[in-house]
């Protein structure tokens, strides 16, 4: 099995059950290979990289290459979750999800995606979310929001008004029309005015409206509560 | 090689800095050019949304006045004035003593 496969960004094709060795991953140090030198990387011992465009990289402890290419590089506890889940004898279509989907981390954390068009807002939503303990993932337009939203499933979705083309407040719409149990969460720093609240609740089904600048303690409990109504 | 958490919120901060100096820049560009209000109106309010969020309140707070003022001359459906371009360019130098100080204290 390559498994590589789970390290590329996009659509990565998931490895089968029937390939993984699991003899390999529960009894050795769960380690897979960087995509860049192909050296073991133990998954215990992955950390952050100074590669702030891409707050999740890590560092291959052996070729030192921050590269981007390992965002996808899972955490530990998430492995450790798809073997055990294995081993209770899930089915490989769970196994599937687990790997194509990053939907919680060990902690059972909600996913958030951010869709800004501004790439300074997605990178310190996206490390401030991070803090909060929730699994991020980002797009830069609703297109690409919404072809994230059919690949992770996410439970919140964070998104600016202003945005070309499609804006935020018709692709809550859009959302709530596929995925009704995406909470979507409209952002934004024009429409501060009470009605475009009560229309963006109601006329596009938002969960929550906030103004801009993000105030992320503020941000923090419309998460919680909202990560509370979904669990519901 | 590797940061923690509050390297990587140092290194933000740093490259929202930078990133304020490049859009400063282009504001200064574009009221010396044309002035055209609907160019000036998004740059204003792209940083008044970010400033505050990286945690300059002021930057947004100057950005938001700015927003505000090209909003009313593209409403009026008029260029800018030569009174109102002086004012964004103080507002513009206003932003960057506050970003160039606390480029200086990081």
């Amino acid at each position: 099995m390559n498994h590589r496969t789970a390290f590329t960004a996009g659509a990565p094709t998931p490895p089968s059950v029937h390939d993984l060795n699991l003899v390999t991953y529960v009894e050795s140090p769960r380690s897979l290979p960087c995509p860049t030198c192909g050296a073991a990387v133990d998954l215990a011992r992955v950390e952050w990289c100074q590669c702030v465009t891409k707050p999740l990289s890590v560092v291959c402890p052996s070729c030192h290459n921050c590269s981007c290419k390992l965002r996808d590089f899972p955490k530990r506890a998430e492995w450790t979750c798809v073997i055990r889940e294995l081993l209770q004898g899930q089915t490989e279509e769970k196994f599937r999800r687990a790997l194509n989907t990053t939907p919680t981390d060990a902690g059972g954390r909600p996913t958030v995606l951010v869709v800004d068009d501004d790439e300074e807002i997605r990178l310190i939503a996206e490390y401030s979310i991070q803090q909060m303990g929730y699994h991020v993932i980002t797009a830069a337009g609703p297109q690409e929001a919404l072809d994230l939203i059919e690949r992770s499933k996410p439970d919140i979705v964070l998104t600016d008004a202003l945005m070309p083309k499609i804006d935020g407040r018709q692709l809550c719409r859009l959302i709530k029309a596929a995925n009704p149990s995406i909470k979507v969460v409209i952002m934004t720093a024009l429409y501060k005015s009470p009605r475009y609240r009560v229309e963006a609740m109601s006329t596009y089904r938002a969960d929550e409206y906030l103004a801009k600048p993000i105030d992320f303690a503020h941000l923090h409990n419309v998460l919680e509560n909202l990560s509370a109504k979904a669990a519901a | 090689m590797n940061a923690t958490a509050p390297d990587r919120l140092l290194a933000l901060q740093r490259r929202f800095l930078d990133g304020v100096e490049r859009r400063l820049a282009d504001m200064s560009t574009e009221l010396d050019r044309t002035a055209d209000t609907d160019a000036l109106m998004r740059m204003f309010h792209s940083l008044a949304g970010i400033g505050g969020t990286y945690g300059f309140p002021r930057v947004s707070e100057i950005s938001h006045t700015c927003e505000t003022l090209c909003a009313a001359a593209m409403e009026e459906k008029r260029p800018m004035r030569s009174a109102e371009k002086i004012s964004l360019h103080l507002a513009v130098a206003a932003i960057r003593g506050i970003t160039a100080g606390s480029r200086t204290a990081l």
